[in-house]
């Protein structure tokens, strides 16, 4: 019968092929190696040192080699004087499988199966590295084929918007500039839709996608086969009218308008959105200038309120370079301590007294004067200045708030937080670090959020409410009943109070229909367990509804206009001038 | 992973045993303690029991005598000797405690998918133990597919300067689901598909024996086609078809399950190794696959034999491995002995011959306690890196 060590060959052969990675291959033969010759050590060492090891550490097998690469014994720490042997394996030069036994050094048959083995692992390294460098080929050819294909597919979508099928805006210009070139009567015409955000963060992006669809749907049956829509961006549309003057425009445009005006049913409801549209024409400008152009008295018809129609005129370059300006002057006015607070009061209805005041932020720039808040916030929101302005408010509203409270010990203080705020990770803790520097109790404090914040992502918003509430302080949504309102998710918000809209009572004698919806809110607000605030009380006739439907607080002009924080402490006084209204 | 941790070294050394056969698993459990502790605080307490005890009141005697220290391991079986006796539905346990011992326990959990990698866990327990004299005691779910891996894994952390041994635990030849046990005084854990790792700690000399008697019959066969434990073909022929004619039965002899297993049992495969053979159990055949199941990786391109063990040369094995684990102490006299028997080899030898090899085991031991279990596989690493056996019966000796 053969030597014990022929019948190892084919199952060692075996084993060390299969791996399909270098580092794989040697580790088994290695491993096997060390298994069928009964050595305690085996290693594979290459350019010098030990690549792995089996058995030892290879930092301890490198110190007991010694740096030689083909000892005849070799001393380990607890397995004493070990025998070694060693076999070369191609390729490269100095690859070694190494095994080392204690007792009996290799026999001659042993030290044959070992060359074989160390010629095995060479053979299984020499196909794993061949059949590397074609699957490296193969995966490269797939590659370069996928992108050719990415590359085409991203050339098509740059032409044509993938949700709409519209053209792009690259489409759109060249197909303008072939207009232009004829030098024809062109008109184009800017769209962008009111509200669209609302609907998207209420209802969802999906939901979205799914109204833009059905926007252009109906931008498109508007126009004649000549005309061209496109989508420019987000919720944005332009129309390329053929052979047409900007003024013979306008009534297009507000066909326009009324069809998107008509509801459109999306995610099981009818959802209502608007469109501004600004309108430029040509010939006499570079495609992009005249895009442009209806781009900026698009802006203009925004500023002028929704559903409203503009045509271009030159000084409108003027207005949109100034709210770039806008934007400089607002990022340094923070810096240089041009915010100031002012303060109006809520009263309690049935008592008449005051229970807490509302911190409301006022710019006034040296050169701009005063600026308000409905200009400049929804420009911090979109720059992100708002988290920062917001900080300052919350922390300059809670030390005066504190500062009262050592004359009237009941004041509450009312804060406005935006979305970008409440989702900043550092709100909960800068709350938290201004509630303990002003020693404010947490009760004192009610942070007010509107309903589109909190309704474009409520299982964040509840996420985020809940620290907010950990802390003991009340959370208010502000402008309850202008957006969409999940009563589902009403329920599940940590919040304690609900600020109806001004909106609901703009007239100066409430109706019935009015004073109906106010009701169903109030109720509402009790079955939830939850304080109600009206805002916008102009009139004693409205002060005195309000108070017969059940609303706890009041805020308005005609309680208290705001008031610098010098004078609110006179003002509340029982003699104070606005007192006497409420 | 959970650990345990032992070291005393305050009182005179000992190792002891108890064995207890009756039904009730509090009653045997505190049978079997009572005696192996003898009012002693051991350092570790191994419980071997057949799987009906396997129970928590099993151990509450035990935990009532155990120290804070004390660590308690243990699994069920197929079989226990202990106390100078051999059962098969019984518990053991075997203990010891004393100067110089340090005991340390890693449990790698849910094994399963990741055996080389439990086995490296179990054998973190190894970490910071600087005793003069080491081992790597391993008892694991005999379950858990290619146990060779559980072994390599614990090679890998343990190193040849550390001798490693153990066996994996049974469920009395049922193949079904095995238990093993990890505690101590405050609580003990019954727990599946886990990998015990029991780092022994001793300044006295520890020595590991292993023997199986068999010798190869007829020509030697290729393994041309296995996966895992299955082989699949001998020389190109279906592996079922071959065993069934070298053995001369037909495909009847599968029709009882039970019966073929007793047959493959007397007749295992052996791996051709350089200190010998490495034997494989077959325990089971598939006839849609034509396939000879066995518990442990028969690798492609094996050369392997059938096997025969006579009746004497197993019994020979018995004391032949007790003394190997004495001997290798080196001259210092032996404290006790734990034992790892293979299955297998109960069922070669039948309940009359266990009986003869236990006398094999007491006789060569001369008065040396020792006490330990029938496995689904025997560890055992003390030279060369190979260290999964089965069919053989492993010894450990404490100075």
């Amino acid at each position: 019968m053969n030597h014990w060590s022929t019948h190892q060959l084919t199952e060692f052969f075996a084993a060390v092929c299969a791996p399909q990675e270098e580092h794989a291959a040697i580790m088994v033969a290695v491993e096997r190696a060390a298994e069928v010759l009964e050595t305690e050590i085996g290693a594979v060492l290459r350019d010098g040192r030990v690549e792995v090891a089996w058995g030892a550490g290879r930092e301890q097998l490198e110190t007991a080699l010694g740096g030689e690469q083909r000892p005849a014994a070799m001393t380990v720490p607890g397995l004493g004087e070990l025998h070694v042997s060693t076999a070369r394996f191609n390729p490269g030069p100095g690859g070694a499988l190494l095994v080392a036994r204690a007792g009996d050094p290799l026999d001659p048959e042993e030290r044959q199966l070992l060359q074989a083995m160390a010629q095995t692992l060479g053979l299984a390294l020499t196909n794993i590295s061949l059949l590397s460098a074609e699957r490296s080929a193969r995966e490269a050819r797939e590659r370069e084929a996928a992108e050719r294909l990415t590359l085409l597919d991203s050339l098509r979508e740059a032409r044509h918007d993938s949700l709409t099928g519209l053209p792009t805006r690259v489409l759109f210009l060249e197909m303008l500039a072939e207009r232009l070139a004829h030098h024809t009567p062109t008109s184009v015409l800017f769209i962008d839709l009111d509200r669209f955000k609302a609907v998207n963060d209420s209802l969802g992006h999906r939901a979205g996608d799914e109204l833009l669809g059905l926007v252009a749907g109906r931008v498109r049956g508007c126009l004649r086969p000549t005309d061209t829509a496109a989508r420019i961006g987000g919720d944005e549309f332009a129309v390329l009218l053929n052979d047409c003057e900007a003024e013979q425009a306008i009534p297009v445009a507000q066909r326009l308008i009324d069809a998107i005006k008509r509801s459109f049913p999306v995610a099981g409801q009818e959802v209502f959105i608007g469109a501004s549209i600004g309108i430029a024409a040509g010939p006499g400008a570079a495609p992009g200038e005249i895009l442009g152009n209806a781009d900026v008295a698009m802006y203009r018809a925004k500023t002028e309120g929704p559903g409203k129609v503009v045509l271009f005129e030159a000084q409108m370059h003027a207005e949109a370079l100034a709210r770039l300006t806008l934007n400089g002057d607002l990022q340094r006015a923070l810096a240089l301590g041009e915010f100031r607070l002012q303060y109006q009061p809520l009263f309690g209805l049935g008592s008449g007294e005051p229970v807490g005041v509302e911190a409301l932020v006022r710019w006034q720039n040296p050169e701009r004067g005063y600026v308000s808040p409905a200009d400049f916030v929804p420009m911090a929101e979109e720059t992100g200045l708002i988290s920062d302005l917001g900080r300052w408010v919350l922390n300059t509203a809670g030390r005066q708030a504190a500062a009262w409270r050592r004359t009237r010990p009941d004041l509450g203080i009312n804060v406005n937080v935006s979305g970008r705020q409440l989702t900043d990770p550092q709100f909960a803790s800068d709350v938290e670090r201004m509630l303990t520097d002003t020693k404010l109790p947490p009760h004192a404090v009610t942070l007010e959020l509107t309903e589109s914040v909190l309704m474009s992502d409520p299982k964040t918003a509840i996420g985020c409410l809940r620290d907010l509430q950990d802390l003991g302080v009340d959370v208010s949504i502000d402008d309850f009943g202008t957006g969409y309102s999940s009563l589902s998710y009403l329920q599940r918000l940590p919040v304690d109070e609900l600020k109806i809209d001004r909106a609901f009572i703009s007239r100066q004698t409430p109706t019935t229909a009015d004073l109906a919806v106010i009701r169903t809110i109030v109720e509402l607000a009790r079955t939830l367990r939850l304080r109600t605030v009206i805002e916008g009380i102009e009139t004693e006739a409205q002060r005195n509804a309000m108070r017969l439907l059940g609303c706890d607080l009041g805020q308005g002009y005609h309680l208290c206009r705001p008031v610098h924080p010098e004078d609110l402490l006179p003002t509340l006084s029982p003699a104070g001038p606005d007192r006497e209204a409420a | 992973m959970s650990t345990g941790m032992s070291h005393v070294s305050s009182s005179e050394r000992w190792f002891g045993t108890g064995h207890s056969t009756l039904t009730d698993p509090a009653a045997a459990g505190a049978e079997a303690a009572t005696a192996a502790l003898a009012g002693r605080v051991p350092a570790i307490a191994f419980v071997f029991c057949s799987v009906g005890y396997h129970v928590p009141e099993l151990f509450g005697a035990l935990r009532e005598q155990a120290g804070a220290d004390t660590v308690i391991v243990g699994c069920t079986t197929s079989g226990q000797l202990g106390g100078g006796r051999v059962s098969r539905d019984s518990v053991v346990v075997t203990a010891w405690g004393g100067d110089g011992f340090t005991v340390r326990t890693t449990v790698a959990r849910s094994a399963p998918g990741r055996l080389r990698e439990a086995g490296a866990e179990a054998a973190s327990s190894l970490a910071g133990l600087a005793d003069e004299h080491r081992a790597l005691l391993l008892i694991g779910d005999g379950l858990t597919g290619t146990t060779h891996e559980i072994v390599r894994g614990a090679f890998s952390v343990a190193g040849a300067a550390v001798p490693l041994i153990g066996g994996w635990s049974g469920d009395d030849l049922r193949y079904v689901r095995t238990y093993q046990f990890h505690g101590g005084r405050d609580g003990v854990e019954i727990l599946s598909g886990a990998v015990i790792g029991i780092a022994l700690g001793s300044d006295r000399p520890l020595g590991v024996g292993m023997a199986h008697g068999w010798h190869k019959t007829g020509d030697a066969l290729v393994v041309t086609s296995s996966r895992d434990g299955h082989v699949l073909e001998f020389d190109g022929e279906p592996a079922l078809d071959v065993f069934l004619r070298r053995l001369g039965v037909d495909e009847s002899a599968l029709d009882d399950p039970a019966g073929f297993r007793e047959l493959a049992f007397h007749h295992p495969l052996g791996l051709s190794r350089r200190s010998g053979d490495d034997i494989r159990v077959i325990h089971d055949g598939d006839r849609v696959e034509r396939s000879l199941i066995c518990l442990a990786d028969v690798p492609l391109g094996a050369l392997a034999w059938l096997m025969a063990g006579d009746h004497e040369s197993l019994l020979d094995s018995a004391g032949e491995a007790a003394g190997q684990a004495v001997e290798a102490l080196g001259g210092a006299p032996a404290l006790g002995v734990l034992v790892f028997d293979c299955a297998a080899r109960w069922l070669k030898l039948g309940a009359a011959g266990v009986q003869e090899e236990n006398v094999e085991i007491g006789k060569r031991l001369d008065g040396v306690p020792y006490g330990g279990f029938y496995t689904n596989g025997e560890i055992a690493r003390f030279r060369g890196a190979l260290g999964m056996h089965h069919f053989t019966l492993v010894t450990l000796a404490l100075g």
